[in-house]
């Protein structure tokens, strides 16, 4: 919007020709680390790469059942972005206390994150621990 | 009486008229054009010349070769489809992205997902500086926002190579 009207001409692509939800789409499509390195491109592109439709992609798609069912109490988010980051800095208890949910990354929020993958492949990540193991 | 009741039984094929923003005229199977959902609503509200103000010749010509290779989809000629896809999706980002806006407008979801995952592969490891170039995009933060913003995913920006090119 700012930029100045000579930039626009003869035609080139831009991608704001496009719908936003396209652009949202396309993003959701490439990976976490692309849509974590792309919000550096402009402040447009930020808002739309920390759309919750993009970051749902990047969490479990029965998260909510997950975290519901969590006896790891969690804050509220403004953001499905913030809600990840949150899950892969705090490891998250599972199945009355016998399991535990984490990032094997705690350093950083990977793409390995667990959070990543269906939770049948995130096999390696649950570990069994007794209750008060995370308390 | 006899052949008109034989042709309907044979299903004397259905044709709409599908109407570009340029003012030309594609005729077409009905059974091919309700792939896309918008025409599909038009159809069954009775309508047999469809005009599309949102899409040009060239990107109408487009959508209707792809409407044509997927009504021809069976089980036996995957593989030709898939070929047919990969070729689809060839050109320029530009012609690409003309291609998602009527898609998203027409409703297809075959061709909407196709294209946006093929938009997607394509920015796949861009740098930064890559896309603004190729989507034309000014950077608009100040320098202190921009390192904030770095700064937020710095592991994002870190040890990979990043794909400089601009195709």
């Amino acid at each position: 919007m700012e930029k100045e009207k000579g930039e626009e001409d003869e035609g080139s692509t831009c991608l704001w020709m496009l719908p936003e939800g396209c652009i949202v789409e396309i993003l959701a499509l490439t990976s976490l680390p692309d849509v974590c390195r792309l919000s550096l491109v402009s402040s447009s592109l930020r808002s739309a790469a920390n759309s919750d439709f993009v970051w749902a992609k990047f969490l479990l798609s029965d998260y909510r059942s997950i975290i519901a069912g969590s006896t790891t109490p969690i804050p509220d988010f403004r953001s499905l972005k913030d809600l990840y980051v949150y899950l892969s800095h705090h490891p998250l208890l599972i199945d009355e206390g016998r399991k535990v949910l984490k990032n094997e990354n705690q350093k950083k929020h990977t793409p390995h994150c667990v959070l990543n993958m269906k939770l049948a492949k995130a096999k390696s990540f649950v570990q069994l621990n007794p209750p008060n193991a995370c308390s | 009486m006899a052949s008109s009741s034989s042709s309907s039984k044979t299903g004397l094929k259905k044709m709409l008229t599908l109407k570009s923003s340029d003012g030309d005229e594609f005729e077409l199977e009905e059974s091919i054009v309700i792939q896309c959902q918008t025409i599909k609503h038009m159809v069954e509200d009775g309508f047999s010349l469809i005009p599309l103000q949102n899409v040009d010749t060239k990107t109408l010509t487009k959508i209707i070769e792809y409407m044509k290779k997927h009504a021809e989809k069976t089980e036996s000629n995957k593989e030709e489809i898939k070929n047919f896809n990969k070729e689809f999706v060839k050109g320029s980002f530009d012609d690409q992205f003309e291609l998602v806006s009527a898609a998203n407008y027409l409703h297809i979801n075959g061709l909407m997902d196709l294209l946006c995952q093929s938009i997607a592969d394509r920015i796949n490891n861009k740098s930064v500086r890559a896309v603004r170039e190729i989507f034309n995009i000014s950077n608009d933060y100040t320098p202190d926002e921009e390192e904030k913003v770095r700064d937020e995913h710095k592991w994002a920006h870190e040890g990979g190579e990043f794909d400089e090119s601009l195709d």
